[in-house]
């Protein structure tokens, strides 16, 4: 009798053994799958806001090649320019599309009067809710005229 | 009296106990399920999103190449729209309107518009959303020159 009443204890003591085993699997299997629906998400993101800072970027390039139609190459664009400049020194309006959607160019860096050999060129870093993208065009200048002769995707410094 | 007691006690326990496991089992397997079904819509919502990428994308890179050499007029890409080029290089773009424009894919709207005080060229590819139904959208904006 006392052998019967323990085995049946050991059955009662198996199926919460095997749920909770159960349990335990379909636990994992769900965090794997939210997992992977996340960094779907993520990716899906990712890429808008990457496509968004590189047509930003493209942007503040043809707004630049704009200006320098217009307004030529003298001051107040500098020739070689160290450093980031601000768009808004040359009157341009670095927001692409509404105010809320988050898009603009940030850093115009010139490259205009180079050693011989050397092309000039605009480098303009795009950004879409904090994604960075920078480009750099090489250009030819011909009667006050711009081309863009080249367009190379770089690492962003900022 | 009393092993006939403990007997009884015992079987007792043990169907209470399974039935709390299935229970349990049972729970956890409808959280589980509403879980892994609402992922793999998100999956799929981001999968449309992407998708919408490219197309959105490829408008732009069409309307791109078209402000250089190519046979369509270019002055079509500063239409105040909302229209879509459709085809390939190889064959002549097509420029649509409107509901035309669900023609290119039957799952995505498109629609482009080009503003001439801002010089900017919005493109946006609507959708309905897997979830729920609503009106999903991806948008982009690209400053053009004429």
């Amino acid at each position: 009798m006392k052998q019967r009443n323990i085995r049946q204890d050991e059955r009662g003591f198996a199926s919460i053994v095997i749920a909770l085993i159960l349990i335990t699997v379909l636990a994992l299997i769900t965090v794997g799958i939210t997992q992977l629906s996340n960094g779907e998400q993520q990716i899906s993101l990712g890429k808008t806001l990457s496509d968004q800072a590189y047509y930003a970027a493209d942007s503040g390039i043809n707004d630049m090649v704009n200006y320098i139609d217009h307004n030529g190459t003298g001051p107040p664009l500098p020739a070689d320019s160290a450093g980031c400049i601000d768009p808004a020194q040359f009157g341009l309006n670095p927001h692409i599309g509404d105010l809320y959607s988050g898009v603009d160019y940030t850093c115009i860096i010139l490259y205009l009067k180079p050693a011989s050999g050397l092309s000039p060129y605009i480098d303009v870093t795009g950004r879409a809710r904090g994604v960075l993208k920078r480009l750099q065009a090489t250009i030819n200048i011909k009667n006050g005229n711009v081309q863009i002769t080249g367009l190379t995707s770089l690492p962003p410094i900022l | 009296m009393y092993m006939k007691l403990r007997k009884l006690t015992n079987t007792g326990d043990t169907i209470v106990e399974v039935l709390v496991v299935t229970a349990v089992l049972g729970l956890t397997l409808s959280i589980s399920f509403a879980t892994a079904s609402r992922s793999l819509l998100n999956t799929r919502r981001a999968q449309e999103s992407s998708q919408a990428s490219d197309l959105v994308q490829s408008q732009i890179e069409v309307l791109r190449t078209m402000t250089g050499n190519h046979p369509m007029d270019p002055n079509y890409i500063f239409k105040s729209g909302p229209y879509c080029v459709s085809g390939t290089s190889s064959q002549p773009y097509k420029l649509s309107t409107g509901s035309d424009c669900n023609g290119i894919n039957t799952f995505y709207n498109l629609a482009d518009t080009y503003d001439n005080s801002s010089h900017t060229l919005t493109v946006a590819a609507t959708w309905a959303d897997v979830i729920d139904g609503t009106n999903d959208s991806v948008t982009m904006y690209y400053r053009l020159y004429k």
